[in-house]
């Protein structure tokens, strides 16, 4: 399904490998696993990511369900983290952060093995970078339309004053 | 060597720069003192890790065949009990006593080794990227970790120096997103990818902290807004909307004195 999109906008499903991530993790906890593991299977079942023009809406859970959104601009930082087993399955977890006051990040991306994308598409959207330059010549074009309208101000009352001080002599 | 443990981790040497400008980016490792600082502040843990051994190891010998201690004499006991029962082995003190030492000495050996050969590898993999929109930072070698923020998000900057690591004429530059939350290790100056604070970045180890502070600080100045949200004048697309409107009154303006000007004419 995820395989050959060049553009990040749409609807995502995690990848396979999050369901053997999640599984080795459960692992660590012995002969508690399906403590873990269940939840996480429903966790992974349900999960969806959008991406839209304006943010990225997550949303998992079969009995308590839960939606996350943010836009874009209001993204502070992005933090791209794996640890050695999820490299060799080819994961990544992109954490997003935005300016509220939560010590973990607002929306936790995982189980994409295009993280990477994720993280560019991300970062190209935030504040404070600059979009394709081409937008930037039509502003200075704007600024200049505006420089020679005042001119043109400046001889039409130049002429005026010039009509007045004729008129002055005679009236 | 080094290929060979970076391609088991799956990592890659050098890190990826963010998309857009990137002839602005600067690509940069911490100071070569900052691997030497490491170095010489994984010496001491090692020494005090050293000792706990040899005290450990000074206390068991002294026990050597007469158990002494009546928890311990009650421990073994117990051991000796279960595994004559259970197992019909004959437990011999001695022998569980130098297995023990043994497995001590070599744990200590292996991660000495280990992390003291891994040091170097960890400074190559810690990298700082400043650009004149960007901030990343990427560090780690189990748990690789990549931290991107735009330089308007900033808000303010710390630079801090220990007396070792004056010593060394190194400092960390230590940067601050808005957003607030706990967590944040104050007194970790082992660089090491601690969880910490995802709104914090630090960049230690640096010879040149003052300089990348006030090249952050230069393009601040230029920026406007508080560093949240998206302010419209930040945004090229809103810029032109504006141009347009001021160009828009200006024709009105010039349309009303032409007016004035042919009325005038007329009396």
């Amino acid at each position: 399904m995820n395989d050959e999109r060049t553009s990040i906008l749409g609807t995502w499903r995690p990848d396979s490998n999050l369901m053997k991530y999640y599984t080795l993790e459960s692992l660590l906890l012995g002969p508690f696993f399906p403590f873990l593991l269940l939840p996480r299977f429903l966790r992974v079942r349900t999960l969806r990511y959008v991406f839209d023009e304006e943010g990225v809406r997550m949303s998992w859970g079969v009995l308590f369900r839960r939606e996350a959104s943010l836009t874009y601009e209001r993204i502070q930082d992005i933090h791209l983290t794996s640890n050695l087993v999820q490299r060799h399955l080819g994961l990544g977890t992109v954490q997003i952060q935005t300016a509220s006051g939560t010590a973990n990040a607002e929306v936790t991306i995982e189980g994409l093995k295009e993280f990477e994308q994720v993280r560019d598409h991300l970062y190209s959207r935030m504040r404070g970078v600059t979009s394709p330059p081409k937008e930037v010549p039509t502003a200075r074009h704007g600024t200049g339309e505006i420089a020679a309208l005042l001119r043109e101000l400046t001889a039409e009352i130049a002429a005026l004053r010039r009509d007045l001080a004729e008129r002055e002599p005679s009236g | 060597m080094k290929q060979r443990v970076l391609k088991l981790l799956r990592v890659s040497e050098r890190p990826q720069l963010p998309p857009g400008d990137r002839a602005s980016i600067d690509c940069f490792r911490a100071s070569r003192a900052h691997l030497r600082y490491s170095v010489l502040m994984w010496v001491p843990k090692q020494i005090l890790a050293l000792g706990a051994l040899l005290a450990s190891l000074a206390f068991f010998g002294g026990l050597d065949p007469p158990v002494e201690m009546a928890g311990l004499d009650r421990v073994f006991e117990v051991v000796e009990r279960i595994e004559i029962k259970l197992l019909n082995i004959p437990v011999d003190l001695e022998w569980l006593l130098v297995t023990g030492e043994s497995i001590a000495i070599t744990a200590f050996l292996v991660q000495g080794v280990f992390t003291g050969a891994l040091l170097k590898i960890r400074w190559e993999l810690r990298w700082y990227m400043v650009g004149d929109e960007v901030l990343r930072i990427r560090e780690g070698l189990w748990h690789l970790r990549e931290q991107t923020m735009t330089i308007a998000n900033i808000q303010n900057m710390i630079i801090r120096q220990g007396p070792v690591q004056r010593f060394f004429g190194i400092s960390d530059l230590i940067v601050h997103t808005a957003g607030g939350g706990a967590g944040e290790d104050a007194n970790d100056a082992s660089g090491t990818a601690g969880k910490g604070n995802l709104h914090t970045g630090h960049i230690r180890g640096v010879t040149n902290a003052s300089e990348i502070q006030e090249r952050i600080q230069s393009r601040l100045r230029q920026l406007r807004g508080a560093g949240l949200g998206n302010d419209a004048r930040d945004n090229p697309r809103q810029a032109e909307a504006f141009a347009m409107a001021d160009a828009e009154a200006g024709a009105a303006l010039l349309a009303e004195v032409r007016g004035l000007r042919v009325d005038l004419a007329d009396r």
